[in-house]
Protein backbone atom coordinates (compact mmCIF):
# COMPACT_ATOMS: atom_id res chain seq x y z
CA UNK A 1 0.00 0.00 0.00
CA UNK A 2 1.33 3.45 -0.96
CA UNK A 3 2.14 5.85 1.85
CA UNK A 4 0.58 9.31 2.09
CA UNK A 5 3.91 10.86 1.03
CA UNK A 6 4.28 8.55 -1.98
CA UNK A 7 0.74 9.28 -3.12
CA UNK A 8 1.12 13.03 -2.79
CA UNK A 9 4.55 13.02 -4.37
CA UNK A 10 3.03 11.21 -7.35
CA UNK A 11 0.30 13.83 -7.61
CA UNK A 12 2.89 16.62 -7.33
CA UNK A 13 5.14 15.03 -9.97
CA UNK A 14 2.14 14.57 -12.24
CA UNK A 15 1.10 18.21 -11.87
CA UNK A 16 4.67 19.40 -12.37
CA UNK A 17 4.94 17.35 -15.52
CA UNK A 18 1.67 18.79 -16.80
CA UNK A 19 2.69 22.36 -15.94
CA UNK A 20 6.08 22.05 -17.58
CA UNK A 21 4.35 21.37 -20.90
CA UNK A 22 2.23 24.51 -20.78
CA UNK A 23 3.26 27.59 -22.72
CA UNK A 24 1.70 31.00 -22.15
CA UNK A 25 1.71 33.38 -25.12
CA UNK A 26 -0.18 36.33 -26.56
CA UNK A 27 -3.09 35.34 -28.83
CA UNK A 28 -2.62 35.25 -32.59
CA UNK A 29 -5.12 35.45 -35.48
CA UNK A 30 -5.06 31.64 -35.73
CA UNK A 31 -6.55 31.49 -32.20
CA UNK A 32 -9.72 33.39 -33.08
CA UNK A 33 -12.05 30.36 -33.08
CA UNK A 34 -10.66 29.28 -29.70
CA UNK A 35 -11.01 32.82 -28.33
CA UNK A 36 -14.65 32.88 -29.45
CA UNK A 37 -15.12 29.52 -27.68
CA UNK A 38 -13.42 31.04 -24.62
CA UNK A 39 -15.85 33.98 -24.52
CA UNK A 40 -18.86 31.69 -24.93
CA UNK A 41 -17.72 29.13 -22.32
CA UNK A 42 -16.79 31.84 -19.79
CA UNK A 43 -20.16 33.48 -20.38
CA UNK A 44 -22.01 30.21 -19.74
CA UNK A 45 -19.86 29.45 -16.69
CA UNK A 46 -20.67 25.76 -16.78
CA UNK A 47 -24.41 26.28 -17.21
CA UNK A 48 -26.57 25.67 -20.28
CA UNK A 49 -27.52 29.35 -20.37
CA UNK A 50 -25.69 31.97 -22.39
CA UNK A 51 -26.10 35.64 -21.50
CA UNK A 52 -24.84 36.70 -24.93
CA UNK A 53 -27.13 34.16 -26.55
CA UNK A 54 -30.15 35.56 -24.73
CA UNK A 55 -29.25 39.25 -25.09
CA UNK A 56 -28.36 39.00 -28.79
CA UNK A 57 -30.78 36.18 -29.71
CA UNK A 58 -27.98 34.19 -31.34
CA UNK A 59 -27.08 30.50 -31.13
CA UNK A 60 -23.58 29.25 -30.39
CA UNK A 61 -22.57 29.08 -34.05
CA UNK A 62 -23.83 32.62 -34.68
CA UNK A 63 -22.10 33.95 -31.57
CA UNK A 64 -18.82 32.39 -32.70
CA UNK A 65 -19.18 34.08 -36.07
CA UNK A 66 -20.04 37.43 -34.43
CA UNK A 67 -17.03 37.36 -32.10
CA UNK A 68 -14.67 36.48 -34.96
CA UNK A 69 -16.09 39.39 -36.96
CA UNK A 70 -15.45 41.69 -33.99
CA UNK A 71 -11.85 40.43 -33.74
CA UNK A 72 -11.48 41.31 -37.42
CA UNK A 73 -12.33 44.95 -36.61
CA UNK A 74 -9.12 45.16 -34.53
CA UNK A 75 -10.54 47.53 -31.93
CA UNK A 76 -8.23 47.84 -28.92
CA UNK A 77 -9.04 48.12 -25.25
CA UNK A 78 -12.06 45.94 -24.60
CA UNK A 79 -13.08 42.33 -24.09
CA UNK A 80 -13.33 41.48 -27.80
CA UNK A 81 -9.81 42.59 -28.70
CA UNK A 82 -7.73 39.60 -29.79
CA UNK A 83 -4.60 41.37 -28.50
CA UNK A 84 -6.00 41.47 -24.97
CA UNK A 85 -5.87 37.65 -24.73
CA UNK A 86 -3.25 35.32 -23.30
CA UNK A 87 -3.47 31.74 -24.54
CA UNK A 88 -2.28 28.71 -22.58
CA UNK A 89 -1.01 26.03 -24.93
CA UNK A 90 -0.36 22.38 -24.12
CA UNK A 91 1.23 20.04 -26.65
CA UNK A 92 0.64 22.64 -29.35
CA UNK A 93 -3.09 22.98 -28.61
CA UNK A 94 -4.81 25.95 -26.91
CA UNK A 95 -6.23 24.79 -23.58
CA UNK A 96 -7.04 28.09 -21.88
CA UNK A 97 -7.31 31.81 -22.43
CA UNK A 98 -8.25 35.02 -20.71
CA UNK A 99 -8.43 38.69 -21.66
CA UNK A 100 -6.99 41.73 -19.91
CA UNK A 101 -7.10 45.37 -20.89
CA UNK A 102 -6.85 48.74 -19.13
CA UNK A 103 -10.28 50.32 -18.87
CA UNK A 104 -10.70 53.59 -20.79
CA UNK A 105 -6.94 53.81 -21.44
CA UNK A 106 -7.75 55.65 -24.67
CA UNK A 107 -10.57 57.67 -23.07
CA UNK A 108 -13.34 55.44 -24.45
CA UNK A 109 -15.09 53.01 -22.04
CA UNK A 110 -15.21 49.34 -23.00
CA UNK A 111 -19.04 49.23 -22.79
CA UNK A 112 -19.15 51.89 -25.47
CA UNK A 113 -16.99 49.82 -27.85
CA UNK A 114 -18.98 46.65 -27.12
CA UNK A 115 -22.39 48.11 -27.91
CA UNK A 116 -21.09 49.92 -30.98
CA UNK A 117 -19.76 46.62 -32.33
CA UNK A 118 -23.16 45.03 -31.75
CA UNK A 119 -24.82 47.99 -33.50
CA UNK A 120 -22.49 47.58 -36.45
CA UNK A 121 -22.59 43.82 -36.88
CA UNK A 122 -25.90 42.46 -35.60
CA UNK A 123 -28.71 41.80 -38.06
CA UNK A 124 -31.50 44.38 -37.62
CA UNK A 125 -33.86 41.98 -35.79
CA UNK A 126 -31.18 40.92 -33.34
CA UNK A 127 -30.13 44.51 -32.73
CA UNK A 128 -33.73 45.49 -31.97
CA UNK A 129 -34.01 42.49 -29.64
CA UNK A 130 -30.79 43.56 -27.86
CA UNK A 131 -32.05 47.14 -27.55
CA UNK A 132 -35.34 45.99 -26.02
CA UNK A 133 -33.64 43.74 -23.49
CA UNK A 134 -31.13 46.31 -22.26
CA UNK A 135 -34.02 48.74 -21.97
CA UNK A 136 -35.77 46.24 -19.69
CA UNK A 137 -32.68 45.09 -17.83
CA UNK A 138 -30.91 48.38 -17.34
CA UNK A 139 -27.21 48.26 -16.58
CA UNK A 140 -26.36 44.59 -16.21
CA UNK A 141 -22.68 45.12 -15.50
CA UNK A 142 -21.22 46.85 -12.45
CA UNK A 143 -19.29 49.92 -13.66
CA UNK A 144 -15.59 49.29 -14.30
CA UNK A 145 -13.15 51.87 -12.95
CA UNK A 146 -11.22 53.93 -15.52
CA UNK A 147 -7.49 53.08 -15.52
CA UNK A 148 -8.09 49.77 -13.72
CA UNK A 149 -6.94 46.65 -15.56
CA UNK A 150 -9.80 44.28 -16.34
CA UNK A 151 -9.70 40.47 -16.31
CA UNK A 152 -12.40 38.90 -18.49
CA UNK A 153 -13.43 35.70 -20.29
CA UNK A 154 -11.38 33.30 -18.20
CA UNK A 155 -11.59 29.73 -19.51
CA UNK A 156 -9.62 26.51 -19.19
CA UNK A 157 -10.74 23.37 -21.04
CA UNK A 158 -12.20 20.84 -18.62
CA UNK A 159 -9.50 18.18 -19.01
CA UNK A 160 -6.79 20.68 -18.04
CA UNK A 161 -8.40 22.16 -14.94
CA UNK A 162 -6.50 21.82 -11.66
CA UNK A 163 -3.12 22.28 -13.35
CA UNK A 164 -2.60 25.88 -12.26
CA UNK A 165 -3.32 27.26 -15.73
CA UNK A 166 -5.45 30.17 -14.43
CA UNK A 167 -2.61 31.16 -12.13
CA UNK A 168 -0.13 30.92 -15.01
CA UNK A 169 -2.27 33.04 -17.34
CA UNK A 170 -2.89 35.56 -14.57
CA UNK A 171 0.84 35.92 -13.80
CA UNK A 172 1.60 36.51 -17.46
CA UNK A 173 -1.22 39.07 -17.83
CA UNK A 174 -0.10 40.95 -14.71
CA UNK A 175 3.49 41.08 -15.93
CA UNK A 176 2.44 42.30 -19.39
CA UNK A 177 0.06 44.96 -18.01
CA UNK A 178 2.63 46.24 -15.52
CA UNK A 179 5.12 46.59 -18.35
CA UNK A 180 2.73 48.34 -20.76
CA UNK A 181 0.81 50.38 -18.13
CA UNK A 182 3.03 50.88 -15.05
CA UNK A 183 0.51 53.36 -13.60
CA UNK A 184 -2.22 50.68 -13.17
CA UNK A 185 -3.08 50.37 -9.48
CA UNK A 186 -5.89 47.81 -9.51
CA UNK A 187 -7.21 44.79 -11.36
CA UNK A 188 -10.93 44.13 -11.59
CA UNK A 189 -12.95 41.13 -12.68
CA UNK A 190 -16.72 40.84 -13.12
CA UNK A 191 -18.35 37.48 -12.55
CA UNK A 192 -21.74 36.02 -11.73
CA UNK A 193 -22.57 36.27 -8.04
CA UNK A 194 -23.77 32.63 -8.11
CA UNK A 195 -20.55 31.31 -9.66
CA UNK A 196 -18.90 30.11 -6.46
CA UNK A 197 -16.09 28.30 -8.26
CA UNK A 198 -15.02 31.43 -10.16
CA UNK A 199 -15.32 33.65 -7.09
CA UNK A 200 -13.20 31.20 -5.09
CA UNK A 201 -10.57 31.13 -7.86
CA UNK A 202 -10.39 34.93 -7.97
CA UNK A 203 -10.22 35.12 -4.17
CA UNK A 204 -7.20 32.80 -4.34
CA UNK A 205 -5.58 35.31 -6.71
CA UNK A 206 -6.19 38.07 -4.16
CA UNK A 207 -9.43 39.61 -5.46
CA UNK A 208 -12.09 40.81 -3.00
CA UNK A 209 -15.75 41.63 -3.70
CA UNK A 210 -16.23 45.30 -4.50
CA UNK A 211 -19.73 45.97 -5.84
CA UNK A 212 -22.81 44.12 -7.07
CA UNK A 213 -25.61 44.72 -9.57
CA UNK A 214 -28.89 42.86 -9.89
CA UNK A 215 -31.02 42.34 -12.98
CA UNK A 216 -33.98 44.67 -12.71
CA UNK A 217 -36.21 42.76 -15.17
CA UNK A 218 -37.76 39.61 -13.60
CA UNK A 219 -38.40 38.04 -17.03
CA UNK A 220 -34.66 38.11 -17.74
CA UNK A 221 -33.74 36.27 -14.54
CA UNK A 222 -35.29 33.06 -15.89
CA UNK A 223 -33.21 33.22 -19.06
CA UNK A 224 -29.78 34.43 -17.99
CA UNK A 225 -27.15 32.34 -16.18
CA UNK A 226 -27.17 34.84 -13.30
CA UNK A 227 -29.38 37.24 -11.39
CA UNK A 228 -26.58 39.27 -9.84
CA UNK A 229 -23.12 40.23 -10.99
CA UNK A 230 -20.22 40.98 -8.72
CA UNK A 231 -17.20 43.13 -9.45
CA UNK A 232 -14.08 41.98 -7.59
CA UNK A 233 -10.93 44.01 -7.21
CA UNK A 234 -7.28 43.45 -6.38
CA UNK A 235 -4.93 46.34 -5.64
CA UNK A 236 -1.42 46.11 -7.03
CA UNK B 1 -28.89 77.20 -34.32
CA UNK B 2 -25.27 76.12 -33.98
CA UNK B 3 -24.18 72.51 -33.45
CA UNK B 4 -23.69 72.89 -29.69
CA UNK B 5 -27.18 74.29 -29.13
CA UNK B 6 -28.84 71.63 -31.28
CA UNK B 7 -26.83 68.92 -29.57
CA UNK B 8 -27.68 70.30 -26.14
CA UNK B 9 -31.40 70.22 -26.92
CA UNK B 10 -31.02 66.62 -28.10
CA UNK B 11 -29.02 65.60 -25.02
CA UNK B 12 -31.64 67.12 -22.71
CA UNK B 13 -34.31 64.89 -24.25
CA UNK B 14 -32.26 61.69 -24.55
CA UNK B 15 -30.75 61.90 -21.07
CA UNK B 16 -33.95 63.26 -19.54
CA UNK B 17 -32.09 66.25 -18.07
CA UNK B 18 -33.95 69.49 -18.93
CA UNK B 19 -31.23 71.74 -17.48
CA UNK B 20 -28.20 69.90 -18.85
CA UNK B 21 -25.48 72.24 -20.12
CA UNK B 22 -23.10 70.39 -22.42
CA UNK B 23 -19.38 71.16 -22.49
CA UNK B 24 -16.68 69.95 -24.91
CA UNK B 25 -14.91 68.03 -22.12
CA UNK B 26 -18.09 66.32 -20.92
CA UNK B 27 -18.00 62.47 -20.95
CA UNK B 28 -20.49 59.68 -20.26
CA UNK B 29 -19.27 59.62 -16.67
CA UNK B 30 -20.52 63.20 -16.18
CA UNK B 31 -24.16 62.53 -17.10
CA UNK B 32 -26.28 60.43 -14.77
CA UNK B 33 -28.38 58.61 -17.38
CA UNK B 34 -25.65 58.17 -20.00
CA UNK B 35 -25.46 54.37 -20.30
CA UNK B 36 -25.46 51.72 -23.05
CA UNK B 37 -29.06 52.29 -24.05
CA UNK B 38 -29.05 56.10 -23.99
CA UNK B 39 -25.71 56.14 -25.82
CA UNK B 40 -27.25 54.17 -28.69
CA UNK B 41 -30.33 56.40 -28.60
CA UNK B 42 -28.21 59.53 -28.65
CA UNK B 43 -26.25 58.37 -31.71
CA UNK B 44 -29.45 57.52 -33.56
CA UNK B 45 -31.00 60.91 -32.71
CA UNK B 46 -27.84 62.77 -33.77
CA UNK B 47 -27.83 60.96 -37.12
CA UNK B 48 -31.45 61.97 -37.70
CA UNK B 49 -31.05 65.53 -36.42
CA UNK B 50 -27.99 66.30 -38.56
CA UNK B 51 -28.89 63.94 -41.43
CA UNK B 52 -25.58 62.16 -41.27
CA UNK B 53 -24.42 58.56 -40.91
CA UNK B 54 -21.59 57.62 -38.58
CA UNK B 55 -19.07 54.87 -39.21
CA UNK B 56 -18.03 52.52 -36.41
CA UNK B 57 -14.40 53.61 -36.70
CA UNK B 58 -15.51 57.22 -36.12
CA UNK B 59 -17.75 56.44 -33.16
CA UNK B 60 -15.24 54.35 -31.19
CA UNK B 61 -12.78 57.26 -31.15
CA UNK B 62 -15.19 59.70 -29.48
CA UNK B 63 -13.87 60.50 -26.01
CA UNK B 64 -16.15 63.40 -25.12
CA UNK B 65 -18.83 65.78 -26.35
CA UNK B 66 -16.20 68.00 -27.99
CA UNK B 67 -15.06 65.08 -30.19
CA UNK B 68 -18.70 64.46 -31.15
CA UNK B 69 -19.29 68.12 -32.05
CA UNK B 70 -16.13 68.14 -34.18
CA UNK B 71 -17.16 64.94 -35.97
CA UNK B 72 -20.62 66.36 -36.68
CA UNK B 73 -19.01 69.54 -38.04
CA UNK B 74 -16.80 67.46 -40.35
CA UNK B 75 -19.74 65.36 -41.56
CA UNK B 76 -22.07 68.24 -42.39
CA UNK B 77 -19.50 70.38 -44.24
Amino acid sequence: MESWIETNCAVYMSRTAHNSNIVYRRAQPADRAFLAQTIIEADQSGTERSAYGVLLNLNRYELTSLFIQIFDLEIAGFEFDENSFIVAEKDGEPVGACATWVESADGVPSWNKRILCFRELLPANNYDHFRQLIEKGGGLLPPRSPRAAQLESVYVVEKCRGMGILSGMWSRQVADIQTSHPDVQAFQVITYANNDRAIHSYQKLGFVSWSKTSISAPELVDQLPFSEMVLMEKKV
Amino acid sequence: MDIQTRLQDLFRVVFDAPNLEIRPDMTAGDVEKWDSLTHLLMIERVEVEFQIKFKLKELIKLKNVGDLMQLIQEKIT
